[in-house]
């Protein structure tokens, strides 16, 4: 068990560096780099095409960005490993990994908020439907769920900010916390501004989970209830309530954990659509926002850190479900 | 030894009662039929591809011409009762006219009840060509001469949403489908393969398999955007994101074909295939592959909504398809701006037909996975 | 040379008569001829027109007999934590005079809301490094330059710039030095002193200094490959030396663009020439020697930064040295606060503005336009919109170079379609262009344009446009004697002879992701020159990706929005015609470029223009450029419309008929420094009744 769990954790760390060499190619990929980007900039604010060449060759220069590929990619490695740092954005002039402690705590938030939605409301769902089996809210919620997850996210996304910006006259729908609250200690009006902006993220990166944890619970306590243990104790005569409180419930829940560790990369590459279009100070739009300006270090540095944690999750998961089922081998 | 002769007959021997493929699919057939839910998911896939295929003969006008003087009207109502409260058989529409307003340039629509244009079906009208081949002018409804008829308004360029939105369905299914089914090929070599060989290969293509997976995507999508050559048109383009939907999508199918191999593998038969000394590719395509293939359909229907997601978000990044082609996702982009929707809320229209080919494929999947699992509850 | 110049307008107007009557007659009677350009049409709207008046009546230096400061300074006046008002000032401090001001002298307080929406990468500006844009410079660290040229669209002409912290200059008799005067006796918002140290500072460590990204070297400093040079008389006194005299665009390198003061007490000790430290700095370490959190900011300008979280907020307060008074001896600014929000993009201020949660929004997408005029005029709108000169351009820009970015033979064949006048005017023929102004705002807003200068130009004039009607099928015929012809019936014209007979013609046209109304001209251009059997293959490009294209030259066509070098050409001469290595349209390679016949004609008038002073001469030098341009079809222009201003209703002192973007962008231009609301009107301020806090002191 323990060389099993020795050895994932060793390929897992070729691979995360197989990831890095790719990331790095694969955004190196497109002609130019953040000097041109900044170049461009200049043009747009009237410079002359000679100055704005000239100008973006020194920031080239100085930031490295004319060293070979390889070159580049081993300073940012060699950063990494010494000094703990996740390389230089140009775009912020600043150290990446400071850069995403400050978007990650926010990040969180709506990764962990919006997770726990979608769990209890899904597992809350799954629970009544499977109880009203091909009753009208079985059907009601599974088609409701099928249709809002059918809808692509953006336009999920779209349409909410349409609605709020035009219809409710809603202000500074634009980012995390309204003015004011930005600069302020947390309180409770902070926390109730807060939910204010992000909620429509919570709605629509929660949705997909809601729709999902709501089927598997279902399938599962409908499985479960059919058991034979769940026969006996009806015929105890226990109340249905508590039959599926007391002893369906909690052997349903079994897969549910056992994906726990998948939620978490998921549930944080989640938001990156409606955070584009939301303009929120998270991790997506950055990611984003980096390989447009081709600023290489934090493009780099995500894409590590999300492929790290989909590693992570995938090996909690065998964990997780090798010790719960010992017919798994460990090979 | 054993000669190929042998080996056929004394295999098809074992492997005849297992092979009853006609019953096989009688079966999934007939609990298919009786899902519902599957049959509607069918025919809503049925019907966007009959759109598409004859966009030409549903769209009242042209469907690639454009026409500047008619951007952005509104949907037109159909009317049965004219303004002066006369009711008509015959279904009508008015044609618009706008008003501006002179501070704001708010375009204001009125009806024109000065001349009612009845709806006539199975008319002639412009020109086209049925699969490109066939030159053909009937279109399925049309008004008069001098009359217009958008069901669901106009876009940019003054073309009918309706008609467009048939049209865009031909890239956005078929890039869907041709990435899924690449997709569906790949994933389940490597699966069988993956389950088959087990040892040193399992393992190998097990990492890569969570390697691509845990690829994002993104990156990749940006590169190509830029790296697209300038003389290859939108097809190419449309070809090149199909396969790297494919490229990318493949993984999970990988995995569940893996398992069910894994189980075959222990199965009576295959080791008697194997004790007889059958070779692995006669292995592998006589008996493996049928005996997953029922599921590998089932991945197939199940991933076509996530590339049609996939493509719609990457047109939405304004890194998908171009003009002249359409895609749903195209259409949708114009409604990224803002402001623009606020003026014209018609224009989300196509996401009608967005969802309603993502729900179908995901009823039709769900539908075929239930009728395909022999285990599966009655 | 005046007599010349005439003549030539006579000439031009003669030659383009004959053009358009003989047209008809060689072109075998079927290629429609030019039209004349249409009047606009009155649009009705417009912030009202711009009050024009001598600079002298807008802003001079002088001691007033009393000065005051915002009232809740007094407490630390008294408390000993700041000199009194009058010590902070100096002897002449600028006074911006009643006469100029549209509303009157103000009071003091609120907040003004800004919205930026590009990441700050640190506060040494000179040295290419961005505190934000969108007004983050302009409101801080530009109030610092030697002359303002942004307000100047308030000015009675625009040859002599607004002084900034240069007063006064002196041209010698020959013209080859001018001597400025700085203000005597002001202070950076550290409360240590200004002199010309820091001007020399500037000159040369970032001007002078090849390593450091400043927006202009010294070679943009330099005539017939002389450069100037600069020395400073005393601390208040410097000196420029020129190779030629009076240079006519000079003032425009010294202006808040190109050149303000940065404080060297702060900053040259990270300059690697300057520095003592051990290892010396190198000059990335001195473009990032002010980080977003090296705060308070040292600066000139009215408001100081004192806050930044990244990527969220940022706080500015009121700079309590700023030398600047109104008439009555306030000193300046009057607000109190700048917040700036921060955003993915500029989408963002204009949903902020219109929900009345920032205060200046710029109309540059015209299918917003319509949304934002509707809300404007609503009961409870909060902000005004106010409309610019014609002088917001798309055109459709061609790459003509032969050998830059060419990489076989279809792309020299491409290049050589491109270089073919009767192609540029079939592509002309063939641009509806007033229906794609309709398709994207109707109404008479939006007009069809030829390209060349915009209608808004001063100098433009009607006359001397030579517009291409749409007319598809006199662009058919050019096509056919081109010999460009379907053979295989597809729809698409191939080429006949030469190597690439046989093929499709196909061409790449981009359009920028960030501006949504190239994608809008690009498509409808799809179909409208697909329909003359000329295949399209549109791209949609990020700025960086186009940026990058421009330099490798492997670009064909391109949407675009152009600059105002079209509107202002002094500003910006060296965008008009191929005079430089690195003309966007026309970039020279290691081979000498081939110009065109025609380009060489624009290269003449173009150089001519740089030195003529006479504003008769100007103009006359212009039409003759536009003539040749339009005619040419040098670009090919689709549609001309205004630049917007919104901003709240609550602000006083905006003046009318303010651009967006004319001289510099509006930020500059728009004095906020004199910016002022009622007390009944003001917002609540994030820090009020601080000052930064430069620890020390």
């Amino acid at each position: 068990m323990l060389s099993y769990i020795l050895r994932r954790v060793i390929i897992a760390f070729f691979m995360l560096i197989g990831i890095g060499v790719v990331s790095f190619i694969v955004i190196k990929l497109p002609p130019g780099d953040f000097a041109s980007r900044y170049q461009a900039y200049l043009l747009g604010r009237g410079s002359s095409q000679e100055d704005a060449m000239r100008a973006a060759q020194i920031v080239r220069e100085q930031y490295g960005l004319d060293q070979p590929l390889p070159v580049q990619f081993y300073e940012w490695v060699k950063g990494m490993v010494t000094e703990g740092k996740f390389g230089y954005s140009l775009a912020y002039r600043t150290d990446v990994g400071e850069l995403i402690a400050d978007r990650l705590p926010k990040t969180l938030i709506i990764a962990i908020l919006s997770h726990i939605i979608s769990t209890v409301v899904g597992v809350s769902l799954g629970i009544f439907v499977a109880t009203r089996k091909y009753g009208f809210w079985d059907n009601f919620f599974a088609i409701l769920s099928s249709v809002l997850t059918s809808i692509p996210r953006f336009s999920l996304a779209i349409i909410i900010l349409f609605i709020m910006v035009f219809q409710w006259h809603q202000p500074s729908m634009v980012s995390f916390f309204s003015p004011q609250y930005v600069v302020a200690p947390w309180s409770l009006d902070r926390v109730i501004d807060m939910l204010r902006h992000i909620w429509p993220v919570l709605f629509i990166a929660g949705l997909g989970g809601v729709a999902r944890n709501m089927r598997v619970m279902r399938g599962n306590l409908l499985d479960v209830l059919g058991a034979q243990y769940v026969q006996t104790a009806r015929s105890k005569g226990l109340t249905e309530n508590r039959v599926v409180v007391r002893h369906a419930v909690p052997n349903a829940l079994h897969t549910l954990v056992a994906y726990q560790g998948t939620v978490l990369p998921y549930m944080m590459q989640g938001e990156l659509e409606v955070a584009i279009i939301l303009g929120l100070p998270t991790l997506g739009p950055l990611l984003y926002e980096s390989l447009v300006n081709q600023d290489i270090y934090i493009s780099g540095s995500l894409l590590l850190i999300y492929g790290a944690l989909i590693l992570l999750g995938n090996l909690l998961a065998d964990i997780y479900l090798s010790i719960l089922d010992p017919r798994i081998r460990y090979s | 030894m054993i000669t190929d002769q042998q080996e056929i007959t004394t295999l098809d021997e074992i492997a005849a009662p297992l092979e009853d493929h006609e019953s096989y699919f009688q079966l999934v057939w007939r609990r298919f039929r009786r899902n519902k839910v599957s049959i509607v998911g069918a025919l809503m896939v049925l019907t966007l591809v009959f759109l598409a295929i004859f966009a030409d003969f549903f769209s009242p006008t042209p469907i690639s011409q454009i026409d500047l003087d008619n951007s952005f009207i509104p949907p037109q109502q159909v009317h049965f009762i004219d303004h002066e409260g006369n009711f008509h058989i015959r279904p009508f529409v008015y044609n618009y006219t706008y008003t501006l307003d002179p501070t704001t340039f708010r375009v204001s629509w009125v009806e024109d009840t000065s001349k009612a244009y009845e709806i006539q079906f199975f008319v002639q009208g412009s020109e086209y060509k049925l699969f490109g081949l066939i030159p053909s002018n009937l279109h399925l409804y049309g008004v008069e001469e001098g009359g217009t008829i958008y069901l669901l308004g106009t876009d940019k360029l003054g073309r009918d949403l309706w008609g467009k939105a048939c049209e865009a369905g031909r890239i956005s299914l078929s890039m869907s489908l041709f990435g899924a089914i690449i997709s569906v090929v790949l994933g389940s070599v490597l699966g069988v393969a993956s389950g088959y060989y087990g040892g040193w290969i399992d393992n190998a293509l097990q990492r890569f398999t969570e390697f691509v997976a845990a690829f994002p995507n993104l990156p990749l999508w940006m590169a190509l955007a830029a790296l697209v050559p300038k003389t290859a048109d939108s097809f190419t383009v449309f070809v090149l994101m199909a396969c790297i939907f494919a490229l990318l999508s493949w993984t999970t199918l990988a995995r569940e074909v893996r398992s069910k191999v894994l189980s075959l593998r222990e199965t009576d038969f295959i080791l008697a295939a194997k004790e007889m000394g059958a070779s692995d590719a006669r292995i592998i395509f006589r008996h493996l592959y049928p005996n997953t293939l029922s599921h590998i359909i089932v991945i197939l229907t199940l991933t076509v909504p996530g590339v049609i997601l996939a493509e719609s978000f990457l047109s939405f990044l304004g890194i998908g398809i171009t003009e002249p082609l359409i895609s749903w996702g195209l259409m949708m982009r114009n409604t990224q701006d803002i402001q623009t929707l606020g003026q014209n809320a018609w224009i989300l229209a196509p996401i009608f037909f967005m969802v309603s080919a993502v729900l179908g494929f995901n009823f039709l999947g769900d539908g075929l996975r239930d009728a395909a699992d022999p285990y599966a509850a009655q | 040379m005046k007599l010349r110049h005439l003549q030539l307008r006579v000439l031009a107007m003669v030659v383009m008569l004959t053009f358009m009557i003989s047209v008809p007659a060689f072109g075998q009677a079927e290629v429609a001829a030019p039209i004349p350009y249409p009047e606009p049409t009155d649009i009705g709207l417009g912030g009202g027109e711009v009050n024009r008046l001598p600079i002298d009546q807008i802003v001079t230096y002088m001691a007033l007999p009393e000065y005051h400061q915002a009232p809740w300074l007094d407490a630390l006046v008294e408390s000993g934590q700041l000199p009194p008002v009058e010590e902070r000032l100096p002897a002449e401090p600028q006074v911006y005079l009643t006469s100029g001001m549209q509303d009157g002298i103000g009071v003091y307080g609120d907040v003004w809301r800004g919205f930026s929406a590009c990441p700050t990468a640190g506060y040494n500006d000179m040295a290419g490094t961005t505190m934000g844009w969108f007004g983050i410079e302009s409101y801080t660290s530009r109030y610092g330059s030697l002359v303002k040229t942004g307000p100047l669209f308030r000015a009675d002409q625009d040859i002599d710039p607004m002084p900034e912290i240069a007063k006064s200059w002196e041209w010698s008799e020959d013209g080859m030095q001018l001597t400025m005067h700085l203000i005597e006796g002001a202070s950076w918002s550290d409360g240590m002193p200004f002199t010309s140290a820091d001007v020399m500072f500037v000159w040369e460590g970032y001007i002078l200094d090849e390593n450091v990204a400043a927006p202009r070297h010294i070679d943009a400093w330099s005539w017939n490959g002389e450069p100037a040079s600069l020395v400073a008389l005393d601390d208040y006194t410097i000196q420029f030396t020129f190779p030629v005299s009076r240079p006519m665009d000079v003032f425009y390198l010294m202006n808040e663009d190109n050149f303000h003061v940065m404080p060297a007490h702060q900053l040259r000790e990270f300059h690697p020439l300057w520095s003592t430290a051990d290892p010396a700095p190198s000059y990335r370490d001195f473009a990032d020697a002010l980080p977003p959190d090296a705060l308070p900011l040292v600066t000139m300008g009215p408001w100081v930064i004192t806050e930044y979280i990244t990527d969220e907020l940022m706080i500015m307060r009121r700079n309590p040295y700023y030398w600047k008074v109104d008439e009555a001896g306030n000193q300046l600014p009057y607000i109190d606060e700048i917040q700036y929000r921060k955003g993915p993009s500029g989408i963002g201020r204009d949903l902020c503005t219109i929900a009345g949660d920032c205060d200046h929004m710029n109309l540059e997408n015209p299918s917003t336009f319509v949304e934002a005029m509707t809300r404007a005029q609503s009961a409870d709108a909060t902000y005004d919109v106010s409309w610019g000169p014609e002088t917001l351009g798309y055109n459709v820009a061609f790459n003509f170079s032969l050998d830059v970015g060419v990489t076989g033979e279809r792309d020299i064949a491409v290049r050589e379609l491109l270089r073919d006048l009767r192609f540029r005017q079939a592509l002309s023929y063939a641009s509806d262009r007033d229906g794609i102004a309709q398709s994207i705002m109707r109404g008479p807003f939006l007009r069809g344009w030829a390209g060349g200068l915009y209608p808004g130009a001063p100098d433009f004039d009607r006359e001397s446009v030579v517009y291409y009607p749409y007319d598809a099928p006199s662009a058919n015929i050019l096509l056919d004697e081109l010999g460009l012809l379907d053979t295989n019936g597809d729809g698409t014209r191939e080429w006949t002879e030469g190597p690439m007979a046989g093929e499709p013609v196909v061409i790449e046209l981009r359009a920028s992701q960030d501006q949504q109304e190239t994608q809008s001209v690009a498509e409808a251009l799809v179909n409208q020159w697909g329909e003359i059997g000329i295949q399209i293959n549109m791209r949609v490009m990020d700025s960086q990706t186009r940026a990058d294209a421009m330099i490798d030259g492997s670009w064909e066509m391109e949407v675009q929005r152009n600059d105002q070098a079209f509107a202002l050409p002094f500003t910006n001469v060296t965008n008009l015609a191929p005079i430089t290595a690195n003309f966007r349209w026309h970039v020279e390679g290691d081979q000498p470029r081939q110009l065109m016949d025609f380009e060489q004609e624009l290269i003449d008038i173009v150089e001519e223009y740089r030195s003529t002073f006479d504003a008769a001469e100007r103009r006359a030098l212009m039409f003759n450029y536009n003539q040749i341009f339009t005619e040419n079809v040098y670009d090919l222009g689709i549609f001309i419309g205004r630049y917007g201003l919104g901003t709240n209703q609550r602000f006083n002192n905006i003046a009318d008929g303010t651009p967006v973007f004319l001289y510099t962008w509006v930020e500059d231009a728009i004095l906020l420094d004199t910016v002022w609301s009622a007390v009944e009107d003001q917002l609540p301020q994030n820090r009020p009744e601080t000052l930064a806090d430069y620890g020390g002191e």
